[in-house]
């Protein structure tokens, strides 16, 4: 789901009103919430800042894809060089 | 649409709200068999139409948490069945007023004055209601206004209002308890932020400020001596929501505009302020008629930590250049491994 979401990041500019990369993560959240695997586990998944930032991550790319904008998608510049 | 003079405070009164959906999502899956057996051609969306229809009229009787729980959900709109969401983004415009005499007992509470002797006008009934607030326009001279007030008796039923909530979280979302206590600590701390509107104001002017350089994105000043903590006055901002913005047809390099700053606003509260406007429904924003982003409602801040900030991003360093199958099974893998790997 991190990489998923994290696709955006690898290109310079990202086109959001891509209906096939948001029907990729409608997919994705499909098989997971039915995957017994997970409904079945006893522990807790996931750090609870995730939550937060995942549903802000998620509400932007939506607003982004209603749009249907194309944006310059810039990444910190730790993120630039390969450590 | 309807006014409400009072909202249903007490656990009891809530809980009975929340038992008639129960009883009524219940009802619409019998309805939606017994009509399958006449018209095999119905289909699931159907029934998830009357379902959302249904807990989103009992939400929205409650306003509060429950109703910031609606919106949680419709935001996560992947995890989600269509019917819920569409019906859930009505929750982040607008929900049923409360009457202008509470907005007026609320003024005096706070002010020992009503709305009408801080302001020459004050509209009777609200502009737009938030999940635990409304907002009325109000002017002085020719300046305009927009004053928020919250829902009383917000803050007191976050608690119980989570618990009654649960059932329903996890039928809609399909996840097991354990999950749901794992995040229902992070929300009930949110929430109870949410309802402290000092805290707002300061988060707001904190990062309003911080993010004034970025190009094309506009926020409200904030007037403390006419706020407190259940009433926030800032600016009025003009403009479109971004569904009338797409209606009014604008160009792609308009849209193009908006999402990059929209795009800049994000990246530097996440990578330079580690601090995140958290709630980025559409309702938040107003697109301005000179193409400006505006930024309202700093309700929801998450402060992003150290170690959970490092583990989440070190994945978008690495470049990926791999096929598209290759690319899925390590997105399904991922899912299981990176969430327990970071766990902290």
């Amino acid at each position: 789901m991190i990489r998923l979401l994290g696709a955006p990041f690898h290109h310079d500019e990202f086109d959001f009103g891509d209906a096939a990369y948001f029907q990729q993560i409608f997919d994705l959240g499909e098989s997971i919430s039915n995957a017994k695997e997970f409904r079945k586990s006893k522990q807790a998944r996931g750090s609870r800042h995730g939550l937060y930032i995942n549903r802000t991550y998620f509400g932007l790319y939506n607003i982004l894809h209603d749009l249907k904008a194309k944006v310059k998608t810039t990444k910190p510049d730790w993120a630039l060089v390969e450590v | 649409m309807k006014e409400l003079n009072n909202i249903p405070t007490s656990k009891v009164q809530r809980a009975t709200r929340f038992l008639k959906t129960g009883v009524k999502v219940g009802g619409n899956y019998m309805k939606h068999y017994s009509r399958k057996l006449f018209d095999p051609s119905l289909t699931k969306e159907d029934l998830h139409n009357d379902n959302a229809t249904d807990i989103y009229d009992a939400l929205s009787e409650l306003k509060g948490s429950a109703l910031k729980v609606a919106q949680m959900m419709s935001m996560d709109k992947n995890l989600l069945p269509k019917a819920y969401n569409e019906r859930f983004t009505m929750a982040q415009y607008s929900a049923p007023p409360l009457s202008y005499p509470l907005v007026v007992k609320t003024f005096k509470q706070v002010f020992n004055k009503g709305p009408l002797e801080i302001f020459e006008t004050f509209t009777q009934s609200a502009k737009n209601a938030a999940s635990i607030g409304q907002v009325h326009q109000a002017t002085i001279a020719d300046k305009t206004y927009a004053v928020k007030i919250q829902y009383p008796g917000v803050a007191d039923s976050v608690s119980s209002d989570l618990k009654i909530v649960r059932p329903f979280a996890i039928r809609l979302l399909n996840i097991s308890e354990k999950e749901l206590d794992h995040y229902m600590e992070e929300v009930e701390e949110k929430l109870l932020e949410e309802t402290d509107y000092v805290l707002e104001i300061n988060r707001s002017e904190e990062i309003s400020q911080a993010c004034a350089h970025i190009e094309d994105l506009v926020f409200p000043t904030y007037y403390k001596d006419l706020s407190s903590a259940r009433i926030i006055t800032m600016d009025w901002l003009d403009g479109m929501h971004l569904k009338e913005f797409m209606a009014s047809n604008p160009t792609e390099e308009e849209r193009n505009r908006v999402g990059q700053a929209l795009w800049d606003f994000y990246d530097y509260q996440i990578h330079q302020l580690k601090k995140v406007h958290a709630d980025p429904h559409p309702g938040n924003f107003i697109i301005q008629p000179n193409g400006k982003l505006g930024v309202i409602d700093f309700g929801c801040i998450k402060v992003i930590p150290e170690h959970f900030y490092i583990n989440y991003f070190a994945l978008i360093k690495k470049d990926m250049l791999v096929d598209e199958d290759e690319l899925n099974r390590i997105f399904y893998e991922l899912q299981f491994l990176s969430d327990s790997d970071t766990e902290s």
